[in-house]
């Protein structure tokens, strides 16, 4: 069934075909950037083929999802104690703030000086990537807590852990599902400039190594495999989001 | 007095307390508050807005921490939320992530009832309150007073013996929240429970009580208790008859002055704040 958002989206894909082709048949906007999309289609089939492909295209899955859940467990954790603990959430809010802004990136060494080059540290990045938005939107939550659902729970006598799993969290299902989006997005992108600057694997390491061989139609059909896994991805924790109750 | 104390489930003895707020002289909320319910009774609280019925109910539930007295419930003293009391509150409370079986199922759910057991409970007690059939809807799916009653269906839930609510009915139309008052009169002869009902609905008291206690305004006290001697069930000929506008004059006649005192203090304290 063809429905209008749907039309909306095949039709904007194609337009920025066109606009990219067009471009390049007349070599004008950086040309030796933007190559004609067959160049592209070209690299894509030739590296769907290659298993060193698969092995990269691994490691970023890989680092990305590992760190990803780790940063969901621990950033649900961390904002729902900020949130359940006021006075502490309220101390500790300028110093999550000034981390949550800051480049990701400047991380880098001082992980690297623990974790050394390979798969630990792009995980931590990832993690400390990740971390910051599935918190933040914990704690946003936490504060927007119906009192009266508390009171209910409370006058029958609840349990800690009880009023976590079955007060909290099903309350923090919205902002919980947004900080989770945010989040992988931000894991990914610190995986694949972890991979791009000091790596020796993963897809970030691979498209920089076919930009310093001039392969540009393999390098963009890298990038294309990257922003189709954040799309699946997405597409995963929307399929998730429509079986939690309003 | 010490006879009746004997019988009483539920006593109210001495209870005091203050609200500090910033800035601001301290707000005596209860004053060395007593009143004590019999077994199977019907007592509504009734008093000013502001007047500290809130306050009484969450003490009495366990809630909040009063300043000094003491809530005995059959005899024992208690310290925090006790099993044999029910709360309903004032406010929308349904959670609105559970189906209405799964809402009245909650606190069986806590107390580790197995699943089976727990949802045939929570039919019966949907049944109970009149929502046979909507088990598996979700509160938004449910009128205003549909959801009150799942409310009153999770506390019923695990059968407390005394029942404490706070304007259950406030946010509901005339209609509806006569057929509720009804409707708990019933059940609480099938459960056999006593009924603490705080209101500030002088016809909603005098229809569904045996005794109305009425609160003063700051300091928030029961100021006097009337006994509503009326015939049961109390229909539409017992509402409409001399005896029942007879009881809704009198207590009127005194809620008049609270509220009226109430009114005037706020407007003097809006007063001073420009
Ligand atoms: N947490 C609080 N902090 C400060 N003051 C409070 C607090 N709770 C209640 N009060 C004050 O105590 C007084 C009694 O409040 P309470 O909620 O018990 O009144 P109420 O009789 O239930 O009123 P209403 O009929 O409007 O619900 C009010 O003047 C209120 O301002
Ligand atoms: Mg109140």
């Amino acid at each position: 069934m063809l429905t209008t958002p749907i039309r909306i989206r095949a039709f904007s894909l194609f337009a920025i075909w066109l606009i990219w082709e067009v471009n390049a048949q007349i070599a004008w906007l950086v040309p030796e950037v933007f190559t004609p999309t067959s160049q592209i289609f070209a690299g894509l089939a030739e590296i769907s083929v290659s298993p060193v492909f698969y092995e990269h295209l691994f490691f970023t899955i890989f680092a990305t999802g590992f760190g990803f859940l780790i940063a969901v467990i621990s950033g649900t954790i961390i904002g729902i104690a900020l949130g359940a603990f006021r006075i502490f959430g309220r101390a500790m809010n300028p110093y999550i703030a000034a981390f949550a802004s800051s480049p990701k990136i400047i991380f880098l060494p001082v992980v690297m000086s623990f974790a050394g080059w390979g798969t630990e540290t792009k995980v931590t990045m990832a993690v400390i990537g990740a971390i910051f938005p599935i918190l933040l939107s914990a704690y946003a939550g936490m504060l927007t807590i119906n009192p009266v659902h508390i009171r209910v729970a409370r006058s029958f006598n609840i349990k800690w852990y009880d009023l976590v799993r079955k007060v909290y969290l099903p309350s923090l299902r919205h902002p919980l599902l947004v900080g989770f989006r945010l989040g992988f997005g931000a894991a990914l992108v610190s995986v694949v400039l972890t991979e791009a600057k000091f790596g020796e694997s993963g897809l970030g390491f691979l498209a920089m190594q076919y930009y310093g061989l001039y392969a540009i139609g393999k390098m963009f059909s890298v990038l294309v495999i990257l922003f189709a896994l954040a799309m699946i991805a997405n597409f995963l924790l929307d399929r998730f989001a429509t079986r939690v109750p309003h | 007095m010490t006879q009746k104390k004997a019988n009483a489930v539920l006593s109210v003895e001495q209870v005091s307390k203050s609200f500090y707020v910033e800035d601001e002289p301290p707000i005596l909320a209860l004053s060395e508050t007593d009143l004590e319910v019999q077994k199977g009774e019907f007592v509504a609280v009734i008093g000013p807005s502001g007047c500290g019925k809130s306050t009484l109910f969450n003490i009495i539930g366990g809630l909040i921490p009063s300043d000094t007295g003491q809530i005995v419930v059959e005899g024992k003293k208690t310290n925090g939320p006790d099993k044999q009391i029910g709360m309903v509150f004032q406010e929308e409370s349904t959670f609105a992530w559970r189906t209405v079986e799964e809402n009245i199922a909650f606190p069986l759910e806590l107390a580790g009832v197995p699943k089976q057991d727990r949802i045939k409970q929570a039919a019966h007690f949907a049944d109970l309150v009149g929502l046979s059939g909507f088990e598996k809807r979700y509160p938004a799916e449910l009128s205003c007073g549909m959801r009150q009653r799942v409310a009153l269906a999770r506390t019923l839930a695990l059968e407390p013996q005394i029942l404490l609510m706070d304007e259950p009915f406030a946010a509901l139309d005339e209609q509806t929240r006569m057929l509720l008052g009804e409707k708990i009169t019933e059940i609480r002869e099938a459960l056999d429970q006593t009924v603490l009902l705080i209101t500030h609905n002088i016809t909603e008291a005098v229809q569904l009580s045996d005794r109305v206690a009425i609160m003063s305004f700051r300091p928030g006290v029961i100021k006097r208790i009337l006994d509503i001697d009326l015939p049961r069930p109390r229909g539409p000929e017992t509402i409409s008859s001399d005896k029942f506008g007879h009881y809704v004059g009198e207590i009127w006649a005194d809620l008049r002055e609270e509220a009226a005192r109430g009114l005037r203090e706020s407007e003097r304290a809006l007063a001073d704040e420009h």
